[in-house]
């Protein structure tokens, strides 16, 4: 598949703290890609890059298979992960001037910024000046100021935090919807579950360095059906003491039962039934927050 | 080029959109010149409430002169003092004093006075009112009794105060302001007074504008509205569209103000009795002053967009705000001796120094209008320091306007205007 944007060995330092260590990624084309990491891994750092709002020391980057430059702009969406809008300006100004900057004309931002504050249902906001508007509804208005020129490259730091579920779905909606009209996303986040139900292509980043990049399914692959989902009546902390069982996760309902290498289920089975009624046990891919902790804990072990 | 365009009209707008706007166009210039006009004004009006005034002539013949002496009427016809005579009788005197005095708390009487024995000799007279000090009042009975008494000694001495007020009648200098437009007839005050007024105009509209531009870059900063605005326009577009409109702004201000002033300077002036002001305020006068704004502004706005770029807090650019006051303010604590000796070399020297152009030349060209030579010198030196200026700033504001937490050391900011 074509690659939209092509990260080549980028390294940036801030002082004497390597803020990214020569990382390398390429994003399909019309594809939605997540940058997954915890806190101060780098992606923060990465995405400004890539939006050359900081200078990579080394490296380069290619959007649509051509360094940065002013054009490109009119082509991205960006929506920083710290939000923020105009405090004293009205909502329908401030969609107007972002749109503007993008290259609509003033009466098609107003029209398509109209347009998509029905959708979000802020309709009756669009004359109130921004601090009237709660923390919620900034966020939403950010994001129709980072999507209201249809980019071609959509670029979000973390846009699902502080929105309830609702929006979170709303804004997943928008995100697919962009997706199938041809848009390339890029995201970051922490948030292991949103990322697993919309990415295709992920990239775990930790320290400024690489851990594993590449499509979402490969990846669970690589990784093997090795977990297991366990139920069972009762008290159920002796499991993380079972041989063969290397991590539990408790999800309530269920634990996820991460194997050791080499380590059968069926003997488990057997060993957990002689200890307790079993409701469930199922063998299952490894959750992305699972692959998440191994993968930082054994990069970090190296 | 198109980006540029849309930061400028975004934020002109938003200048020109707020109530505020207009509010500074009529309070601004009105403000200041209340400053100026309304203690002399305020003066004026006063007196305009008859006094009823009650005296205890001890001396014995001063009523009757006073009688003669404060025949003043107000301009609706009634007397502005309304005299009257209570006999003074050594023994009933204090019970009397007592009396009046709770005619004065009880609203029947404004004040009396009591001319003491021997005032020709130097007794002062006895004032008794419920406000100590109407200067105005004070002093016209002053003058008019020291009239009196002088007269009366001069009569014991055979002469006539009129024939005496003819021979000691001093000599008044008249000021004549040349220029290449001929002469023109001024008082040093109100040209002083003129100056000041143009002077402080020019310093607040900098001022306001220029803390209006800081405090909107730490806006953007805060809220990382900044980061989604690079993602958009080059910082040069911003900062540019920044200073463009808000510059056009403030030239829209002014040239309303200056419209204004236009139409209802002169009846206002008339007004507050200073006509001969009106001709201060020449060609040269203006074209100067709307020069000297339009420069004053980008030299000082190009400091403020560092400013902004390198704070994270309105408090801090507050902070900061104060040595930029103190050079736009120096020219004005000066302000009297420059008046005085507009053309020495070191008023010239100082004016060429393009911090303190604008306030100073402003002040020289309302005292003695300095050589174009010298004004165009002043012109280009501003521009250079201008451009100097505002390529410094488009270097820190792209760096700073991405940095938060502390402030920049100076090596730290040399270092972000060598980057590439």
């Amino acid at each position: 598949m074509d690659k939209y944007l092509r990260i080549d060995s980028i390294s940036k330092s801030f002082g004497s703290f390597k803020a990214v260590d020569s990382l390398s990624l390429e994003v399909p084309a019309g594809s939605i890609y997540g940058i997954l990491g915890p806190n101060g891994a780098g992606k923060t750092t990465t995405i400004r890059m890539i939006l050359n709002i900081i200078i990579p020391d080394s490296g380069k980057i290619e959007i649509g298979g051509v360094p940065f430059n002013e054009k490109l702009k009119k082509q991205i969406g960006y929506l920083p992960e710290e939000r923020g809008i105009f405090k004293k300006m009205k909502i329908l100004d401030l969609l107007g001037y972002f749109g503007e900057l993008k290259g609509l004309s003033s009466k098609e931002a107003r029209r398509r910024g109209t347009e998509w504050t029905e959708r979000l249902g802020l309709k009756d906001w669009l004359k109130k000046k921004g601090e009237e508007l709660s923390k919620g509804m900034q966020q939403k208005v950010q994001f129709i100021c980072t999507v209201i020129h249809e980019p071609k490259l959509l670029i979000l730091d973390e846009p699902f935090s502080g929105l309830d579920p609702i929006n979170v779905d709303l804004l997943k909606d928008i995100i697919l919807e962009l997706k199938a009209k041809g848009s390339t996303i890029l995201f970051s986040t922490h948030q292991m579950d949103s990322a697993e139900k919309l990415c295709e292509y992920i990239c775990l980043i930790n320290r400024g360095q690489k851990i594993l990049d590449g499509a979402l399914k490969e990846v669970k692959r690589q990784y093997g059906k090795s977990s297991l989902a366990v139920s069972v009546e009762g008290d159920s902390t002796y499991l993380a003491t079972l041989p063969g069982v290397a991590h539990v996760d408790d999800y309530g309902p269920y634990k996820e039962v991460r194997l050791s290498n080499g380590a059968d289920p069926q003997t488990l089975l057997k060993e957990i039934s002689n200890r307790s009624a079993v409701h469930r046990f199922e063998m299952m891919e490894p959750s992305l927050h699972n692959i998440f902790i191994e993968a930082v804990k054994n990069s970090e072990a190296r | 080029m198109r980006n540029l365009w849309v930061v400028i009209k975004k934020e002109y707008l938003e200048i020109v959109k707020t109530k505020g706007f207009f509010i500074g166009v009529v309070l601004a210039p009105l403000i200041m010149g209340a400053f100026m006009f309304i203690p002399s004004l305020l003066a004026r009006k006063i007196k305009q409430e008859q006094l009823k005034l009650a005296v205890v002539d001890q001396a014995g013949w001063m009523y009757a002169k006073l009688d003669s002496v404060l025949a003043d009427t107000l301009p609706d016809g009634k007397k502005a003092y309304l005299l009257s005579s209570i006999d003074y009788d050594s023994k009933t005197f204090e019970e009397e004093k007592k009396r009046l005095a709770q005619k004065i708390l009880d609203g029947k009487l404004d004040a009396f006075l009591v001319i003491p024995f021997g005032i020709e000799t130097g007794a002062p007279p006895q004032y008794y009112s419920k406000t100590a000090g109407n200067i105005i009042v004070r002093e016209r009975l002053e003058n008019r009794i020291s009239d009196a008494v002088v007269a009366r000694r001069l009569a014991e001495r055979g002469v006539v105060l009129a024939d005496l007020k003819k021979v000691l009648r001093g000599v008044e200098i008249e000021s004549n302001q040349v220029s290449e437009k001929g002469t023109a007839k001024t008082s040093f005050f109100s040209v002083f007074l003129s100056s000041f007024f143009l002077v402080m105009i020019l310093f607040s509209m900098v001022l306001s504008y220029g803390q209006h531009l800081a405090r909107s870059i730490v806006e953007e900063k805060n809220t990382r509205i900044v980061e989604v605005l690079t993602s958009s326009a080059t910082p040069f577009q911003l900062l540019m569209g920044k200073m463009l409109g808000l510059g056009a702004a403030s030239l829209s201000q002014v040239g309303l103000m200056a419209l204004l002033g236009f139409l209802l300077g002169a009846p206002a002036l008339r007004w507050v009795g200073m006509e001969n002001v009106q001709g201060i305020f020449n060609s040269t006068v203006v074209i100067n002053f709307f020069v000297y704004v339009v420069l004053g502004y980008f030299l000082y706005t190009s400091i403020f967009a560092i400013l902004g770029a390198i704070s994270n807090s309105d408090q801090e650019v507050q902070n900061m705000t104060a040595p930029i006051v103190w050079a736009m303010v120096l020219p004005m604590v000066i302000g009297f001796v420059v008046a005085e000796k507009s053309n020495a070399d070191w008023v010239t020297t100082l004016s060429l120094v393009p911090f303190f152009t604008p306030t100073l030349m402003m002040m020289r060209i309302s005292f003695s209008p300095p050589p174009w030579s010298q004004l165009f010198a002043s012109y280009a030196i501003m521009i250079l320091t201008i451009m100097a200026m505002g390529w410094l700033a488009a270097k820190i504001f792209r760096v700073g306007i991405l940095m938060y937490g502390k402030r920049p050391t100076l090596p730290e900011l040399v270092r972000w205007v060598r980057y590439k």
